[in-house]
């Protein structure tokens, strides 16, 4: 679990304490892109969980050399 | 002039100097005459550097004429514009750097000098290779040689053009997801992501713990000259691990009839692979079985935990390069650029080092696999056109680099051959995988594969008459 940006205001305040001028549309843009790469990253954790089991903390004692084949 | 030599190989271009019939200043010339007819539809090029080509083209005649023998001598290469080049203007292709003239020589580039290479100029890429190319960036993108009606795919793509276009011999481009594989495999060429490192990165603007220099090349003998000549240790790059020298063409043409190769179908039927594209895949493997290879399914699904790793991976990176331009020189960055490298900004730590991890096991599978097969075989690309590969949907998830950027994650060599033609012209490529460091095994196979095949010997016929 990590801390996600949740709705677009909360976005456009973000971008805004970046410092960064974007346009209305390019907000929306990157909004949406933002969103597409916040669904690859939680995809990683699931990934993470399928490879490790869910607790990395153990795996990584108990099978240091993890060649398993997915 | 006959513009035949401007399509030869390195080889092909060797045997001309050397017998006589050939200088490497009338192949400049010769060159330079295609890019005056040819960029403006291709856009291949940003920079020219005539003047310096052609004095650098003289002194490789007289290294020629007190008989040195170096299979570089005299060949003219292009640059990727995101790889530095002393005195000539180096832009990534964006108004950020639309001035830069570096004061060195990356490592490559030097070393290509030293073999005696000539610098046509620099090539045309996606801004910073990290964005939707644009016709408003600073050079409009790179269309394809074989069918100028398609855009040129991936971000080494203007060093595609140039290389299958006549417009160069030989390229060099740069790979964090695919890069030079995919205009490879688009543009009948021989490219490759060779071992992480293996080639230095300093003087590239794309490094970051995926980004690698590789070259675009005709053939696989030609990719063993080139890799013979860049590749090595360099202690300014810290990636960089001091290795024994490697003979790349030392039994090239022995054949590979006892190779293993491995198929991931499992991952690959994940995939929305076109048609055409399976079908010369299905075909080339079909080759290699007549040429005595024995194939056999492996489960690398994980491969799909990598694409999505590398993707966030490359993100951050760029991000955490970009940060502070962005910020002070926001309105120089185009408008597909800006937004590109803006999204990253809203990773956190924890899923960087999670892709990190995921890069880890990943790795350990490829390895596995890497243990029960010699090579590991795939499509380049799910598909032939640049323009469906850069549906905004698919591009933001890097869906085109399905079969390439898992092995710049996991820092495995990987080579695109030539393998097929699609019904609108554009070449197809096949992706061969091996261990990391033997990249002796894959310009062998890939050589036992060309030598069975004709592929690597079609031209795109409408450059070759200069017309679009």
């Amino acid at each position: 679990m990590t801390v996600r940006i949740a709705s677009f205001e909360e976005f456009r305040e973000a971008i805004a304490a970046l410092g960064l001028p974007l346009a209305e549309d390019e907000l929306q843009t990157v909004w949406s892109m933002v969103q597409d790469l916040y669904e690859q990253a939680d995809s990683l954790r699931r990934s993470l969980e399928e490879m490790q089991g869910a607790n990395a903390l153990t795996a990584a004692v108990d099978r240091p050399g993890d060649r398993r084949r997915g | 002039m006959d513009e035949g030599p401007a399509f030869g190989s390195i080889e092909d271009t060797a045997r001309l100097y050397r017998a006589g019939s050939l200088s490497p200043v009338e192949l400049t010339q010769l060159l330079f005459q295609r890019v005056d007819r040819c960029n403006a539809t291709l856009h291949a090029y940003i920079t020219v550097a005539a003047d310096r080509a052609l004095v650098d083209a003289d002194a490789a005649q007289r290294r020629l004429e007190r008989g040195d023998d170096g299979p570089l001598v005299g060949i003219p290469f292009a640059i990727k514009d995101s790889v530095a080049t002393h005195g000539i203007r180096t832009t990534a292709n964006s108004r950020v750097l639309e001035h830069w003239i570096p004061a060195r020589d990356a490592a490559a580039v030097a070393r290509l000098r030293q073999a005696g290479a000539i610098i046509l100029g620099k090539t045309n890429l996606n801004e910073f290779g990290w964005s939707l190319p644009r016709e408003d960036d600073l050079c409009p993108p790179p269309r394809n040689p074989w069918n100028p009606q398609y855009a040129a795919i991936g971000s080494s793509s203007g060093s595609g053009a140039a290389a299958s276009g006549g417009l160069a011999i030989a390229a060099l481009g740069t790979d964090a997801g695919g890069s030079v594989r995919l205009p490879a495999g688009q543009m009948g060429l021989v490219g490759i992501k060779a071992t992480h490192a293996l080639i230095s990165r300093v003087g590239s603007l794309h490094k970051g713990s995926l980004g690698n220099i590789g070259p675009l090349v005709r053939t696989t003998r030609d990719m063993a000259i080139v890799l013979n000549a860049v590749a090595g240790y360099d202690h300014e790059d810290p990636d960089s691990r001091p290795r024994e020298a490697i003979d790349y063409l030392a039994g090239i043409d022995d054949g590979a009839n006892w190779v293993r190769l491995g198929v991931p179908w499992s991952y690959i039927d994940t995939v929305p692979v076109e048609v055409e594209v399976r079908e010369s895949f299905e075909a080339a493997l079909r080759d290699f079985e007549r040429l005595g290879a024995s194939i056999r399914g492996v489960d690398l699904r994980v491969l799909s935990h990598a694409r999505a790793a590398n993707f966030v991976v490359l993100n951050a990176e760029h991000y955490a390069s970009h940060e502070s331009i962005l910020r002070t020189q926001w309105a120089l960055h185009g408008p597909s650029a800006r937004l590109y490298l803006t999204q990253a900004a809203f990773l956190s730590a924890a899923d960087y080092l999670q892709a990190l991890e995921v890069r880890r096991l990943v790795g350990a599978a490829v390895d596995a696999v890497l243990r029960e097969v010699d090579l590991i075989v795939m499509p380049t690309s799910p598909v032939v056109t640049a323009e469906v590969a850069r549906q905004p949907g698919s591009h933001r998830r890097g869906i085109n680099a399905s079969f390439t950027a898992p092995f710049n994650l996991t820092g495995h060599p990987a080579l695109s051959v030539p393998c097929g033609m699609s019904a609108i012209g554009l070449p197809i490529g096949m992706q061969l995988t091996g261990r990391r460091w033997d990249e002796r095994l894959l310009v062998r196979a890939a050589r036992a594969y060309e030598q069975a095949t004709s592929w690597h010997t079609l031209r795109p016929a409408p450059m070759v008459a200069g017309t679009s």
